[in-house]
């Protein structure tokens, strides 16, 4: 073997090391070479004193691999470390299988706890961000809002958090649209939810007729549909009224009639602030409503739908508002318990396999550092002999 | 047997013809191969380690032929070791002597 082919295998077996590296330590074998020439000494007789390049290689690899773990301490470079000495075969076949099965599950086993961790940490954050912020909402009321016309459907939740409503989802745009036309017919939209009870409000006032839905009661269309009549009464009393004033003939009948529409028309007054005052608020057990409204509401809790209000039906088009209120005791109370346990759990794992991998690495780069101490004296005795 | 015996003197020795003066691989190598067997192919592998530990600096020489030429010199780390080295060597000559030739070593109970 001569220089060049010395240097070349040396060079390629050197390939786990950074360039600098290997320059530095084919200079160094260069200098030998140009030394050994100027004493008289043959490329090939050199070389043979110098031995087998691989075998030099595998031995600066290893050393290089140990340092850096040493240096570095990472679980990547144990890998690279055992990995190096493998090619030693300072590692033998028997004692190698077992050492990457095991290092496989030690790579599980951070893999594993790392993840958990992460999804502990998020778990966590989310508890913390819910407990101090009301978000995400532990509450959420979706509704689904599907209008015959196409003017505006679609889905969208709305969220009660402790800023008050919100109209979240995917649909959200279209949602605020239908309820923004309403309120360009000059009607008044409100949408209300009491985070501590659960009840939801969605009030749309004026214009052809009042909307109420409260979805924690849900009897609201009795209500509603006994306004009617109620109204239809006042009003009788008012036209009953004047139908006797207009009838009386005589100066005290006249009297006693006009007495009666006033009273009429008070009670009628009283009945249309009592309506406006239960549909705002929607608690009021006074059935006293006006119409309530031309288009079909259905309420739909939990799947199954039940028609609200399916008076005065004039198919103008049909608005499905769906509620699901999730009470959410399944998981999202219990968020930030099951982040902490979660958290706890990784950790305490991950802290067992950092440790058993510390000292796997340490074992083994006792155990290789001595057998490469062996080979590296061993070698030339096998080489002279 | 002879193997590990010379792996743990090797460090020594390299270090002992290190502190007759500052010299370079090829000179070193050939100065062990007077006097023992070597593999001249681990003299670098070897110069390294000795390097990591701080035993070993190094220095480079312009040559009159060529390229500049890397020159080993022994740091003062490097001394206080040999000469600890050497220290246990003695000893444990000693003791193994005394063991080989059948006389009891009062010294070396240690």
């Amino acid at each position: 073997m001569n220089q060049k082919t010395f240097l070349l295998r040396l060079r390629a077996s050197l390939g786990h090391l950074p360039p600098k590296e290997v320059n530095e330590i084919v200079g160094d074998y260069e200098e030998f070479f140009r030394d050994g020439l100027a004493e008289g000494h043959s490329e090939e007789e050199i070389a043979a004193r110098l031995g087998d390049p691989e075998r030099i290689a595998k031995e600066l690899n290893a050393r290089t691999s140990l340092q850096n773990w040493e240096d570095r301490k990472s679980f990547r470079t144990l890998w690279q470390v055992v990995a190096a000495y493998a090619g030693l075969g300072a590692l033998n076949f028997v004692l190698a299988i077992p050492l990457l099965v095991w290092l496989l599950l030690l790579t599980a086993g951070f893999m594993f706890s790392g993840a958990v961790v992460l999804a502990g940490l998020i778990c966590t954050i989310l508890g913390i961000s819910q407990w101090s912020f009301g978000w995400p909402a532990e509450d959420e009321v979706s509704v689904v809002h599907a209008h015959a016309k196409g003017a505006a459907s679609g889905t969208a939740r709305i969220s009660i958090n402790d800023n008050g409503v919100e109209i979240v989802g995917k649909d959200a745009k279209a949602v605020k649209n239908a309820i923004e036309q309403h309120q360009k017919q000059g009607d008044s939209v409100e949408i209300t939810a009491n985070k501590e009870t659960g009840e939801t409000e969605i009030n749309i006032t004026g214009g052809e007729g009042n909307v109420h839905i409260s979805t924690r009661h849900g009897k609201k269309h009795a209500a509603s549909a006994a306004a009617n009549a109620d109204v239809a009464a006042a009003a009788a009393d008012v036209a009953a009224a004047q139908a006797d004033l207009d009838a009386a003939t005589g100066e005290g009948e006249k009297d006693r009639a006009a007495g009666r529409l006033e009273a009429a028309k008070a009670r009628q007054e009283a009945a249309s602030a009592r309506a406006t005052a239960a549909a705002i608020r929607g608690e009021r057990t006074d059935p006293a409503t006006q119409q309530v409204t031309t288009e079909n509401v259905h309420i739909v809790k939990n799947g199954n739908k039940e028609d609200v209000d399916a008076d005065d039906d004039d198919s103008d088009g049909e608005k499905v508002v769906e509620r699901v209120l999730h009470t959410s005791d399944a998981s999202s109370g219990k968020l930030l318990p099951i982040g902490l346990a979660l958290l706890a759990f990784g950790g305490i794992v991950l802290l067992l396999t950092l440790a058993l991998a510390r000292w796997t690495a340490r074992t083994v780069s006792r155990f290789v550092r001595y057998q490469l101490d062996l080979l590296g004296v061993g070698k030339e005795a096998e080489n002279r002999a | 047997m002879k193997t590990q015996l010379k792996k743990g003197a090797l460090d020594m020795c390299v270090l002992a013809v290190l502190a007759q003066g500052d010299s370079y691989a090829w000179a070193i190598v050939n100065q062990l191969a007077t006097s023992m067997e070597i593999s001249d192919g681990t003299i670098y592998p070897l110069m390294r380690r000795l390097q990591d530990e701080n035993w070993v600096s190094t220095y480079l020489v312009e040559s009159n032929s060529g390229p500049s030429r890397k020159y080993y010199r022994l740091t003062d780390t490097g001394l206080a070791s040999l000469k600890e080295m050497r220290q246990e060597w003695d000893e444990f000559v000693i003791e193994v002597d005394g063991v080989l030739n059948g006389k009891h070593s009062g010294g070396a109970q240690e």
